[in-house]
């Protein structure tokens, strides 16, 4: 029709509306996540997972290198004293009672570990840590995150369970995440707030508004 | 010129003929018997004698035309009282009752010659102090507080001055005039001939102060009428501009010029008829420039935080038979982001914490019918709005509102240049996120008069 510039798909490629008629938003289309510049939005890849705003290795796999692709690995694979690891992470990193994942030691930075997993240290030195179990995962109230590492809901955006009170040191935060401060929201939520926020989530290294990145 | 410039084109010259008389007359007060054009190619004069003329004080051998500078200008009085404000009206309009000057406007013109004018209006404002910000860490209001040093250090406040229009015009034709600077937009019934004494109602209807259509750009205008006969105009206008980007009185973040146009169509019988179509069609950008600094060069690049292309129609129809006076405008907003425009951001209570904005389609339009008796002008006047458009306010850039109301009240005129206007509006926001989802009830009285 004459006169007009827009038609039924009103988002650029690899996006989908989001439903409903408060708002005119745009999301990544499933399995997909924005461009680094802020700027359209990429699938994720083979073997890969969009989870916070990341595409990250599906279970079973892993990039093992930096810029890598996700591959079968047996990074993170369930270990114990009968089940020792492999060569590649031959480290068995213990989880309290259970099992314990393969790893690998001698990192010096998040870099130097599988995708997602973080530099951390304990008794034994640097070692490659897997994320929070939990983190990302969909919930409605604190019950669904109940027995996660991440085991608190946050209900009010995305509604996934998160690592919170890292501000108040409830939570101690993944080594190069962010500790974003939300206490301006404190009349509106009636509690101090503060999460847990992977480089992904992070604009140009700033907490999403209206956080203020703290150092606990 | 790209295919949509065509189509906008083809969309204004295909359309009914319609009008608006865009000249910036001084603001009158409404409701003055229309006058038929002179079919003519001009004026008849009847000469003076050089006595005659000496007698008026003029000089035979002097310009043709008026060149002494003109002054004049408009203001309004106001209060509000709104009644049980909550929630974003009780932040927008305040709390409780208040009186406040709205509008101070000043315009200047002067003929330069027989063919070269130039006009502008400014306005005074106590803007910024008291301008305000919604965010999540709360209200934050401007103040403007200020040690005069010229009187005691007393704390003064300053306020601010909004450029309105200054631009220099050249008729080359009275099919043709050109004007060059910052201009008000052609369009609709009351943008360009905007004073207060003239608007019937209190406060503008919704769709002039939505920023659907730009209200004023800097470029060129250019411009003019025939008369088909005794009864009949068609005009036109044709604008080139910087658009409607964030500083588009100075600079265009982006080559895309923006192109629109007016045509209308007037007819000055018994029963007095204005009626236009307008349009715009451009590109707004937002960005900032980033600076890479080396030893000898500074290489300067745009980050661009949002673009969009935007294509603004309108229209409008006038009718005035006797006292009767109805009045219709009709505009809308297309908004389709460029890939590189369309940036993730931050979501303030929407229902995804990122996302980035969709393109929309914003319309709002009114209808306003009075009837202007002979006791004081006095005029009784009801108008009926509605529209689905996208909130200003910058901190919920993607949340879309459907609204509808309905405003009713005087209008009186003592004096040609004096107008009282008292008026109840209700205007409810029956769909649109919760935090701006409000009803707004209130009492309106405004004087406004012409100097």
């Amino acid at each position: 029709m004459v006169g007009c510039i827009i038609d039924e798909h009103r988002c650029d490629a690899h996006q989908v509306e989001v439903p409903g008629h408060d708002f005119a938003l745009c999301v990544c289309e499933p399995n997909a996540i924005f461009n680094a510049d802020g700027a359209g939005c990429t699938p994720c890849g083979l073997n890969e997972l969009a989870l916070n705003g990341a595409c990250v290795c599906a279970d079973g796999f892993a990039k093992e290198t930096t810029g890598g692709s996700c591959t079968p690995s047996t990074v993170g694979a369930a270990c114990n004293a009968s089940t020792p690891c492999t060569a590649a992470f031959p480290y068995c990193v213990s989880s309290g009672a259970g099992d314990g994942y393969c790893s690998k030691q001698g990192c010096t930075a998040n870099a130097d570990c599988p995708s997602e997993y973080t530099c951390e240290s304990n008794d034994a030195g640097r070692f490659c840590r897997r994320p929070p179990s939990g983190f990302g995962v969909s919930c409605a109230s604190d019950a669904d995150c109940a027995g996660f590492e991440a085991n608190a809901c946050e209900t009010l955006q995305t509604k996934t369970c998160i690592l919170q009170g890292c501000a108040q040191k409830q939570a101690t935060c993944p080594s190069e995440w962010a500790c974003c401060d939300y206490s301006a929201l404190q009349s509106i939520l009636g509690r101090l707030f503060s999460v847990c926020a992977p480089p992904s989530m992070l604009m140009s290294g700033s907490c999403p508004a209206p956080g203020v990145r703290v150092t606990p | 010129m790209n295919k949509r410039t065509l189509c906008l084109l083809a969309w204004l010259w295909c359309a009914p003929l319609f009008a608006q008389d865009a000249q910036e007359a001084k603001p009158e007060i409404p409701e003055q018997t229309e006058l038929p054009p002179d079919p003519a190619s001009g004026p008849t004069v009847e000469a003076l004698s050089d006595t005659e003329l000496e007698a008026l004080g003029l000089d035979a051998a002097g310009p043709r035309v008026d060149t002494s500078l003109h002054f004049w200008g408009f203001a309004d009085f106001n209060s509000s009282q709104t009644f049980r404000p909550k929630g974003a009206v009780a932040v927008a309009q305040g709390r409780h009752q208040s009186f406040y000057v709205g509008n101070l406007n000043l315009y200047f013109s002067k003929n330069l010659s027989e063919s070269f004018r130039t006009m502008a209006e400014v306005r005074l404002t106590y803007l910024p102090n008291g301008n305000f910000t919604v965010t999540p860490d709360g209200y934050l209001q401007t103040d403007t507080s200020a040690f005069d040093y010229a009187n005691g250090q007393v704390v003064t406040r300053w306020g601010g001055i909004i450029m309105q229009r200054i631009y220099l015009e050249w008729t080359l034709h009275r099919f043709l005039s050109v004007r060059g600077g910052q201009y008000l937009s052609p369009f609709g019934v009351w943008n360009v001939d905007h004073g207060t004494p003239v608007i019937i109602p209190a406060q503008r209807p919704l769709a002039l102060i939505s920023n659907l259509y730009p209200e004023r750009q800097t470029g060129l205008e250019f411009f003019g009428r025939w008369n088909v006969n005794n009864e009949q105009t068609l005009g036109y206008h044709l604008t080139l501009s910087n658009g409607n980007g964030p500083i588009s009185e100075y600079k265009d973040l982006d080559r895309n010029k923006a192109v629109g146009g007016r045509l209308y169509w007037e007819y000055f019988g018994k029963t007095y008829v204005r009626s236009g179509v307008s349009g715009i069609y451009g590109r707004d950008t937002v960005s900032t420039p980033a600076a890479t600094i080396s030893t000898s060069t500074i290489d300067l690049k745009d980050e661009i935080n949002a673009q969009a292309d935007s294509l603004a129609l309108a229209a409008d129809l006038l009718v005035k038979r006797g006292g009767l006076h109805l009045q219709t405008e009709w505009m809308s907003l297309q908004k389709r982001y460029t890939t590189e425009g369309r940036k993730v951001h931050a979501v303030l209570g929407g229902p995804v914490a990122q996302a980035a904005s969709a393109d929309v389609f914003s319309w709002a339009g009114y209808v306003l019918g009075g009837y202007r008796t002979s006791w004081y002008g006095l005029m009784p006047f009801a108008t009926f709005q509605a529209g689905n458009l996208s909130l200003a306010n910058a901190s919920l850039p993607d949340a879309r509102l459907g609204l509808a109301g309905f405003t009713t009240g005087l209008n009186v005129s003592p004096i040609d240049s004096v107008v009282f206007k008292i008026e109840y509006a209700y205007i409810r926001v029956f769909r649109g996120p919760s935090i701006v989802k409000y009803t707004l009830n209130a009492l309106l009285f405004q004087a406004a008069w012409s100097f």
